[in-house]
């Protein structure tokens, strides 16, 4: 009888250390991809056709600007190029870095670089209606390898327990390395 | 004397313990209070009063109908505010009697949507192309009032008809069988809380 409550006790202790904890309880759910691959979650779909460095961007200019705006990056920008649809409803798709060392860079804002739709960060999507455009992201260069990209619903944070898009970049050493020796001084978007 | 000098000090305290206790009290109930309006403000529309089009329909004392809905393809591409497929405008339109007493600002509050076949949902007059919204303006757009000529607010009169459209820009291949519109004021201000109205075509 004692050996039994012993085993039962034990059997007890043990399941609550395994037991997840609350912040894994409500982690949102990854849905794997790669880039050229649709990855479709609960209410929208994504899919990341290529990924480009810049060191500077030049866009229009402002309504006080004499000359077209150079928007520098503190670190790179890197540029991925989506296509992106709301599948239930109008809302924001939002877009983050996770590098190979769990640090999160999100997506700069809709204003930097200012391409009115096409950046994609706080632009509404309309149901049904798949756009393209890209997301933007100031990082330093000795972060890329082994980025993925993510992608969730809504313009705060990732969901709870929602859905929660992971793409693979393919950044191996030396596919990053191509990369970083085919960043463009100043990429004109104008 | 344990239990008078205990009589004592409740009788000397009990204006303060009243007082926690008052304290207390609101303490829970008026977060509580505020989570549960919170809640209802924030609530889905829930219950459907279903209105076939063409035909008046009473919702929130005032009479309401579905006369108009048309179409246009050949949208430009970045009619959304972005670039994508091939989109469509959908322009549905409403008349609505107020009944006596209704402002004009509590119709105003009144939001519309289009739903398909299949759940899927479209806001109406959500339209960040600049010239979209200007023709939208001009349609007027709003169930209580309108922008009229030098920029006079036309309102909604109890007993007198009033017009308004709700503008959608839709993709060009969706289907117009299964499509409903709805129209609903807050949920909050609705008895029941939640109730709209869901005009079948």
């Amino acid at each position: 009888m004692l050996v039994a409550a012993v085993l039962v006790l034990a059997a007890v202790v043990w399941l609550r250390r395994a037991e997840p904890d609350y912040d894994a309880k409500v982690a949102p759910i990854v849905l794997p991809g790669a880039v050229g691959q649709r990855v479709q979650a609960r209410n929208f779909a994504v899919e990341v056709k290529k990924a480009k460095l810049a060191h500077a961007y030049l866009t229009k200019a402002g309504l006080f600007d004499a000359a077209p705006r150079t928007v520098a990056s503190d670190g790179i920008w890197m540029s991925l190029l989506v296509e992106a649809e709301p599948l239930d409803e109008p809302g924001f798709i939002s877009a983050q870095l996770r590098t190979r060392d769990g640090l999160i860079y999100r997506a700069s804002d809709h204003g930097r670089p200012e391409l009115g739709g096409s950046n994609f960060n706080g632009q509404e999507l309309l149901t049904g209606l798949r756009g393209t455009g890209a997301y933007f992201f100031d990082v330093p260069p000795d972060r890329l390898e082994g980025a993925h990209a993510q992608f969730y619903w809504g313009n705060v944070t990732p969901g709870q327990m929602d859905h929660l898009i992971d793409i693979d970049l393919g950044l191996d050493a030396a596919a990053t390395r191509k990369l970083l020796a085919g960043a463009t001084p100043t990429l004109d978007l104008r | 004397m344990p239990n008078a000098s205990a009589r004592g000090w409740l009788r000397g305290n009990l204006g303060w313990l009243l007082g926690a206790a008052v304290l207390g009290t609101l303490a829970f109930w008026l977060p509580y209070r505020d989570a549960q309006r919170e809640y209802v403000e924030r609530r889905e529309p829930s219950h459907a009063i279903d209105a076939a089009a063409g035909r008046w329909t009473r919702y929130e004392n005032a009479r309401w109908r579905l006369i108009d809905v048309r179409r246009e393809d050949g949208l430009p591409q970045g009619a959304g505010g972005y670039l994508h497929g091939d989109a469509s405008l959908l322009i549905v339109t409403y008349e609505v009697v107020p009944g006596p007493g209704v402002d004009s600002d509590v119709l105003d509050a009144c939001n519309g949507r289009l739903v398909d076949a299949r759940g899927r949902r479209w806001d109406a007059d959500a339209l960040p192309s600049a010239k979209l919204s200007e023709r939208v303006r001009a349609l007027g757009t709003s169930c209580g009032s309108r922008l009229g000529k030098d920029f006079v607010r036309e309102k909604a009169r109890p007993g007198w008809p009033f017009r308004f459209h709700h503008v959608f820009v839709v993709p060009r291949d969706l289907p117009r069988q299964g499509l409903r519109s709805e129209l609903m004021l807050p949920a909050s201000k609705t008895t029941p809380p939640g109730r709209y109205l869901r005009f079948t075509w």
